[in-house]
């Protein structure tokens, strides 16, 4: 587990362990609002992906009420800010069952099941012992995604509640996504469109009737909002450094971060333990013990790496997170 | 850590999906293979906790044998885990600039034989200073750049100036000098013995430079897995930083002393008709950069796609397994993905015969 040396509310973001992952409050709370704006004003309703963060209490800062997850573990967290419907994105089994009906006790469960046949046999399991669990079927747009074809679906299942379309690794999204769209309108069902890839897709007129999306607290405002702040552990020759923040601290899995505040400097590459920093040698120079603040390429994946989460404002700590969902897989 | 955790002697089955494996077993013949071959050496394994990040796994080599009995750590907090868990010396094998964590470092050198690495002065005099006001000693290991372009010392004169200066400062002691490097790609045992040979002497001639000064060097701190056997026949090396030999991953197949020992179990969640879907994505398997996990026994199948919690496979013919089914994972990138496990889950048999906890999970600090 993450042991950073924690600092009193109050420090300056320079002054925090390092690596240590923060996210700018006034910011995320800006982006959030907005694109939950945009999204109501499209008509649409919004149902924020909180396994983007898998921090509860971030959800409870960024006044998501409705929020999806990934896994039955990370909803049984969730399940405890939620004041709204909790969408889980998995099946469950009967050895999992317990856990949903202790879920779906406290909060109103949606089930996102890939086959109408997943639904039939979950019905079957949750039967009398709850009422308040739904269903939504995963409509594959490709091969490559997880789902029910589209010339496959019956509505022979009269539990579902919904058709779920997703983004993910669609080359075209907007092109894509219109025409899929336009097919399912035919079956008079609520249609929801998960956002992986292109999370404008609310400006698309589409017959659609929710987003879930989980990246748009995170992007929108013209600066950063999540950032990892690391130290220059070592300078051994005039235009390179050393960062005590590699792969193990900040994900790569999405590329590899850039420096923010000095466009002079650039990341050349990560090891597990290490980023290596690059500069024009006339240009810059850095001391060592000197901060350098990363901006991630993929934040999800960024934020499963951490244990806690500082909030800050004005380069000031105002509050510090539990990742509580982090590792929460299965 | 909200993750359910088996229960000693489930079967394999029963395990909850996706969990990250140890095949015990192969573990032990990896340390085994340790054990045989540093038997009657000067030169001893010191393994490196950045790869397994638990002191219980660390201790087991320790037990088997072939180790001088302690360990490596990358960071500090690392460090701190491992003398939590009983294991009294440790060496950090990255530069510490912070004072905060120098101060950390210093408390467990009250406790524990604590070395460090270092390629400048200021930061020893730093060191120096924040162990001294502690009340303690920290030896200190002057890192050498022997291939990599990463940190350390440029030159023999350059390690010979920052041992004198260490040998003239309280707080710390010198200790000797240490280098880390790589090979590229698919290493014949050839190319192991000639490259990292080559390496190692770059090392030991900043040694030799520090002895002719008239420091004495005590430790000589090199090789990795890929030199596990040739560092110990080079004269002058006293101890090997081996990690990924103890679990190893497909891309340190060459190594074919080693087994590869960490597996993650998946469940497939969808099958259509050449795809399957399983039920672990890159969070958890860990992707950097584009490294993709293999399928143990199916060569013929390939990673499409990791997304967060989930990934898309596809075989040359119809997907061969069904909904429900069990696949196991080969990391490509070991260090990585235990990083990003609470558990490991001890297999022998076809049971459990243990849940593991990774303490040192996280300890970026």
């Amino acid at each position: 587990m993450e042991r950073p040396v924690f600092k009193p509310l109050g420090s300056s973001v320079y002054d925090l362990d390092t690596p240590s992952l923060f996210v700018i409050r006034d910011r995320v709370l800006a982006n959030a609002e907005t694109y939950r704006n945009l999204v109501s004003k499209a008509g649409k309703r919004l149902t924020p992906n909180a396994s983007t963060h898998r921090t509860p209490a971030l959800s409870r800062l960024l006044n998501q009420n409705d929020i999806y997850v990934n896994t039955i573990s990370e909803a049984i967290a969730f399940s405890n800010v939620v004041s709204g419907q909790l969408t889980i994105g998995r099946p469950f089994n009967s050895t999992q069952l317990q856990s949903i009906l202790a879920i779906s006790s406290v909060t109103p469960i949606r089930i996102v099941a890939s086959s109408e046949q997943q639904i039939s046999e979950m019905a079957a399991l949750i039967q009398g012992k709850a009422e308040n669990i739904s269903f939504v079927l995963r409509v594959s747009i490709t091969p490559e995604q997880r789902g029910t074809p589209i010339g496959q679906i019956n509505e022979t299942e009269k539990l579902i509640s919904g058709l779920w379309v997703s983004d993910i690794g669609i080359a075209d999204p907007k092109q894509q996504l219109t025409r899929i769209c336009m097919e399912l309108s035919q079956h008079n069902i609520p249609l929801v469109i998960e956002t992986c890839m292109f999370p404008d897709t609310y400006t698309l007129n589409l017959d659609v009737d929710e987003i879930v999306d989980g990246s748009h607290p995170f992007i929108g405002a013209s600066d950063y909002c999540v950032g990892v702040i690391s130290s220059v552990v070592s300078a051994p020759e005039p235009g390179k450094a050393f960062l005590d923040c590699g792969q193990k601290a900040i994900s790569t899995d999405g590329g590899v971060p850039t420096v923010v505040g000095n466009s002079s400097f650039t990341l050349e590459k990560m090891s597990a333990e290490h980023g290596f920093l690059l500069w024009e040698s006339n240009e810059s120079s850095v001391s060592l013990g000197e901060t350098i603040i990363l901006k991630p390429a993929s934040i999800s994946d960024t934020f499963n790496l951490y244990d806690y989460l500082n909030i800050v404002e004005s380069e000031v700590l105002v509050g510090l997170m539990e990742i509580q969902c982090r590792g929460a897989y299965s | 850590m909200i993750n359910t955790r088996p229960n000693i002697g489930d079967s394999v089955d029963q395990i909850p999906t996706p969990s990250l494996l140890i095949d015990v077993p192969a573990m032990d013949h990896n340390f085994s293979v340790i054990s045989q071959t540093y038997a009657g050496k000067v030169c001893k394994m010191r393994q490196h906790a950045k790869n397994i990040k638990s002191p219980v796994v660390m201790q087991r080599q320790i037990d088997a044998g072939g180790t001088l009995n302690g360990v490596c750590a990358a960071k500090v907090a690392e460090a701190e885990v491992m003398v939590e868990g009983g294991i009294r010396d440790v060496l950090v094998t990255s530069e510490v600039t912070s004072p905060d964590k120098l101060r950390r470092l210093a408390s467990l050198a009250k406790i524990a034989d604590v070395k460090l690495c270092i390629d400048n002065q200021d930061n020893l005099e730093q060191i120096s200073q924040i162990a001294s006001d502690a009340g303690c000693e920290i030896g200190v290991l002057i890192e050498v750049d022997t291939s990599m372009g990463r940190a350390g010392v440029r030159s023999p004169a350059e390690g010979v100036a920052l041992a004198r200066r260490a040998t003239d400062l309280n707080g710390v002691k010198f200790m000797g000098v240490m280098s880390h490097q790589t090979v590229d790609g698919w290493a014949d045992r050839e190319t192991r013995f000639t490259e990292g040979r080559r390496y190692i002497e770059i090392c030991l001639e900043v040694k030799t430079a520090i002895e002719g000064s008239g420091i004495p060097v005590e430790m000589v701190s090199s090789g990795e897995t890929f030199t596990f056997d040739v560092a110990p026949e080079i004269e002058g090396v006293t101890e090997v930083e081996g990690g990924t030999y103890a679990l190893m991953s497909v891309t340190n197949g060459y190594m074919e002393d080693f087994q590869i020992a960490a597996k993650v179990i998946t469940t497939v969640l969808d099958v259509r008709d050449e795809y399957g879907f399983i039920d672990a994505g890159v969070q958890c398997l860990g992707g950097p950069l584009g490294v993709k996990p293999s399928v143990e026994g199916h060569p013929d199948i390939e990673f499409i796609r990791m997304d967060a919690s989930e990934s898309c496979l596809r075989s040359k013919g119809p997907f061969p397994f069904d909904p429900g089914d069990k696949i196991f994972l080969l990391s490509a990138q070991q260090d990585i993905l235990v990083n990003r496990w609470d558990s490991f889950v001890a297999i022998n048999e076809g049971e459990v015969e243990a849940v593991w906890d990774i303490p040192a999970r996280g300890c970026h600090h």
